[in-house]
């Protein structure tokens, strides 16, 4: 099965500053794929490079099979955006928009996109501008999805959204997405919000990827042990195989895909000390999320 | 689409920066560089001269000799007239011609004709004064004339066409023979003048005719049947493009004529006597004339860019004496062959031979050629070291080939293709 | 989709075009009122002889006002597209980049034009009540170079607005500036004769400066 997105040895420096260092993935038919990382780590700039936005120093991106910087309206038809920041055009109302929108669209459906807007407490003439954050990303999300796509890219949908948008907004992903037939690829910082959501999980650190594998296998796979803390020794990690040690004051944990016995064997090649108390923690996608790329 | 606009960036560049770029130069640049003042003295029958060198006003005659003011003006007794009568100075005769205020104020002659007088965007509508309403002063008529392929009036008041009026002076132009339409007409259409010569216009075979209105009345003849004899011929060759018209005290001269082979006519009086000016180098798109006629002599001079020439005639119209000087153009000054050895061309869109807009070039000199190769060569050169040397930057390499400086410029302000 | 994109500007701009177009009928009415003015204070004769023969240009005060016209719908038009980065909106839709800029040009200038022409009706109205039809046609010619001024301004002012960089929006400003100088050197009437039709195809060829910004814009230049 060819895939619906594909991104091969790409790089890309701003100015002599590198951005994406060699980066490659690429995303199945049918699957939802969260794109995680720190700021900075270089999801905006893949993001912009999949949608025709930057062009890469080197490498290529393909969408649906055709290069993302020379897609045909007929591709594009089948690709929704999501802009972050739920962009769109202020001047508009609900209704406008939908009128604007839908001689693009072979497959326009606007029922999903009326349904969600008959939840929000707007008027029918109501400007897009004059609307709450929230209310913003359900008009943002409607049309994208009356489009009917075959790939959505949600550019950090969670921004600026109060839990109970957010969540509103991981419902209608997981309904739109349950018959398997979208490809949809998000990006957010809200990490616990896609824990029961995605599918495969892409991590950038620092321009590269770092982890790229179905999420229950990274959340099956990659352990916490927490131990008593013993002696003096200084905070490790190691990215090229996804392990990080902490010291805490009085407990110290060690992360990584690691049995317990593993675990103890790290721990004893870096002379630290696996104290008393030596267990495994259930940790969420975050606790993982903060783990893998670290906290500073 | 990309490369096409890009190129089109650069070419609209190259146009600019060779209009802006001189224009600027220039600014900085310029130095006061005025044409002589030509001037004739009846009393020592030579040419005299005001120059103007650095700043300063010299008083010389063909020489070289320089003289002081007070000099300079007493040899120039009838141009100096005024100060020289304050001062007590002025003498009785000059050449047995009795010198006095009233003579010397009603004798005078003077007409200018600039380039862009005689190709200049003009509207189709004048006043044709009646000149003879039987009032001591001209008065302004309250209608226009629109003189192309019929002749009409229109009344400014109801902007209405005078049909009757209109319909009179057609017949009358049918009947002096006119053959529509008029392709040149010349006149003075100014109250601010002691009479009213009327218009001279050239029918469409290029044939010259007199109009005035008196009492209302049209008064249209062809010139060539008043002329004499000797004139007449002289009418029926003559291919106007320029009518001046400008009234003066003596009434001696109708208009002054330029016609398609660059001769400059007077046109004098009672018979339309043709008279040619006997300049040898005028080029009406390129000169001033300028007639100064006194109780003696008449001066005529043509002032250019790279020459002035000036010839004397006298009350009769004869060659009396001739001057000819060439002078420095500004491209062949210091700054202007600086200026054509860096600007490869340089575009203006206004120019002294013309009153309409266009666009006139001026190109450099080898060197700017050679400069532009450099150029293209260190272009090259630069591209090739940072490995941009590729199709899309040929609108770079064009406008440095072509443009030089200009290109070179565009090539850092202006977008690097993709 | 021609007629979405139409429909979009149309919306977005229509409360701004309306202002623009009252501000321009309305200063060509004033325009009108001076005229009456003048004609009914002095003698008819005199008018057409200051102004027809010696070139006084009446309706200079109008000389820029497409001008600033053409700059400030274009400034409407586009700052808005530049603002969060929303043109992606209009170049994330299934259409070519170019055809998509091209529509939102030709909406532009169809406003313009709508803007420009009731002002002119207005203008050539009243010459023809108080000046033959040759001086019409003199005032016409005159006041086209101000009027391609006016739409080539329009085109600038995108080509700059939708410019990503800073560095090249100065540049395009200086340039602007200098190209649109060119077409206020008219000091007497159909001074632009000779140049008129070439004018106007320089006028015509400055629609593709937008595209490139578009284009730079979509690259993602200056981010």
């Amino acid at each position: 099965m060819n895939p619906v997105i594909e991104c091969r040895n790409l790089v890309h420096y701003f100015g002599a500053k590198p951005a994406l260092k060699d980066v490659s993935w690429k995303v199945q038919p049918g699957r939802v794929c969260g794109l995680l990382g720190r700021n900075g780590a270089g999801k905006t700039t893949t993001i912009n490079i999949l949608n025709s936005f930057l062009t890469p120093t080197s490498g290529q991106c393909l969408l649906l099979g055709e290069d993302a910087h020379r897609l045909s309206p007929a591709v594009k038809a089948r690709i929704g955006y999501l802009i972050e920041g739920h962009i769109q055009y202020g001047f508009f109302n609900v209704h406008q928009l939908e009128r604007f929108y839908a001689p693009f669209y072979e497959r326009w459906d606007p029922t999903i996109y009326f349904h969600l807007m008959s939840k929000l407490d707007i008027s029918p003439k109501q400007h897009v501008a004059t609307m709450s954050c929230g209310q913003r990303s359900q008009v943002a999300l409607g049309l994208v999805l009356a489009q009917n796509p075959d790939l959505i890219i949600f550019d950090d949908y969670s921004m600026g959204l109060d839990p109970g948008y957010r969540r509103l907004f991981v419902e209608v992903i997981r309904d739109y997405a349950a018959d398997g037939k979208r490809t949809i690829l998000l990006t957010s910082h809200i990490i616990q919000d896609l824990e029961h959501l995605i599918e495969d999980c892409i991590i950038y650190q620092r321009g590269k990827v770092l982890i790229d594998m179905e999420a229950k296998r990274l959340i099956a796979d990659f352990r916490k042990y927490s131990f008593d803390t013993k002696g003096d020794f200084k905070d490790f990690s190691d990215d090229s195989r996804n392990l990080r040690v902490e010291r805490g004051e009085k407990r110290s944990a060690i992360y990584g895909f690691l049995k317990p016995e593993e675990a103890r064997a790290e721990l004893g090649k870096l002379g630290v000390p696996a104290g008393n108390n030596f267990q495994q923690e259930n940790i969420s996608l975050e606790d993982m999320f903060i783990a893998l790329t670290g906290k500073y | 689409m990309k490369t096409f606009a890009r190129t089109l960036l650069f070419a609209s560049g190259v146009i600019l920066l060779a209009h802006y770029l001189p224009a600027g130069y220039w600014l900085l640049s310029a130095k006061m560089r005025r044409p002589p003042i030509v001037y004739y003295s009846c009393t020592e029958k030579q040419f005299m001269f005001f120059r103007y060198t650095n700043q300063t006003a010299i008083r010389m005659d063909a020489h070289g000799k320089v003289y002081e003011r007070e000099e300079f003006e007493r040899i120039l007794p009838i141009d100096h007239w005024m100060q020289l009568l304050r001062d007590g100075k002025l003498p009785d005769t000059v050449g047995g011609v009795a010198l006095t205020a009233e003579a010397l104020r009603r004798e005078r002659l003077s007409f200018r004709i600039k380039p862009t007088m005689i190709d200049t965007p003009s509207v189709n509508l004048t006043p044709l004064l009646d000149a003879d309403t039987g009032r001591v002063r001209l008065e302004m008529p309250e209608d226009f004339m629109r003189l192309g392929a019929t002749i009409e009036f229109i009344h400014a008041q109801t902007n209405v066409v005078e049909r009757e009026k209109s319909a009179l002076f057609q017949r009358a132009f049918a009947e002096a023979g006119f053959v529509f339409p008029a392709t040149v007409l010349g006149g003075n259409p100014s109250t601010m003048k002691p009479y009213d010569e009327g218009y001279y216009v050239a029918d469409a075979t290029g044939a010259t005719f007199h109009l005035r209105q008196l009492r209302g009345k049209p008064d249209i003849h062809r010139v060539s049947s008043l002329a004499s004899a000797e004139d007449k011929p002289k009418w029926e060759a003559l291919k106007p493009i320029y009518f001046h018209v400008q009234e003066q005290d003596t009434r001696e001269v109708h208009a002054i004529i330029v016609d398609k082979s660059n001769q400059a006519w007077f046109a004098v009086g009672k018979n339309y006597r043709l008279v040619p000016i006997p300049l040898q180098h005028y080029d009406p798109a390129r000169m001033s004339l300028v007639v100064r006629g006194d109780l003696i002599n008449r001066l005529i001079s043509a002032t250019g860019e790279d020459s002035v020439e000036a010839v004397v005639l006298n009350r009769d119209y004869g060659l009396v004496d001739r001057y000819t000087e060439p002078l420095v153009p500004r491209a062949a000054t210091p700054a202007g062959k600086l200026a054509r050895a860096i600007f490869p061309f340089t575009l203006r869109f206004e120019d002294v031979s013309t009153g309409y807009l266009g666009v006139f070039t001026e190109v450099g000199s080898r060197i700017a050629l050679l400069v532009n190769g450099g150029l293209l060569v260190l272009m090259l050169v630069w591209l090739g070291s940072r490995k941009q040397l590729r199709l899309s930057r040929l609108p770079d390499l064009l406008a440095v080939a072509i443009g030089g400086i200009y290109g070179v410029a565009l090539v850092f302000l202006l977008p690097k293709a993709d | 989709m021609f007629k979405s994109l139409l429909y979009k500007e149309w919306i977005k701009l229509r409360l701004y075009w309306l202002l623009l177009f009252v501000v321009n009928v309305a200063f060509c009415g004033f325009l009108c009122l001076r005229l009456r003015h003048v004609f009914r204070v002095n003698e008819a004769v005199a008018v057409w002889s200051n102004w027809i023969f010696k070139g006084y240009l009446f309706y200079r005060i109008c000389e820029y006002v497409p001008l600033l016209l053409g700059v400030v719908l274009g400034c409407l038009q586009f700052f808005p597209e530049t603002l969060s980065k929303r043109l992606r909106l209009v170049l994330h839709l299934p259409l070519g980049e170019s055809r998509a800029a091209s529509i939102h040009l030709v909406a532009g200038l169809l406003m313009l034009a709508a803007v420009y022409l009731p002002g002119l009706a207005l203008i050539a109205g009243i010459s023809a009540f108080y000046f033959p039809p040759d001086f019409q046609s003199n005032l016409l010619l005159t006041y086209t170079p101000w009027l391609l001024g006016g739409f080539a301004a329009y085109l600038l002012t995108a080509f700059t607005v939708l410019e990503p960089t800073w560095r090249l929006r100065v540049v395009y400003l200086l340039f602007s500036a200098a190209l649109l100088r060119l077409f206020f050197m008219e000091d007497f009437y159909n001074s632009y004769l000779r140049v008129m039709l070439s004018l106007a195809i320089c006028t015509s060829l400055l629609f593709v400066f937008p595209l490139l910004s578009t284009h730079r814009f979509g690259k993602g230049y200056g981010s």
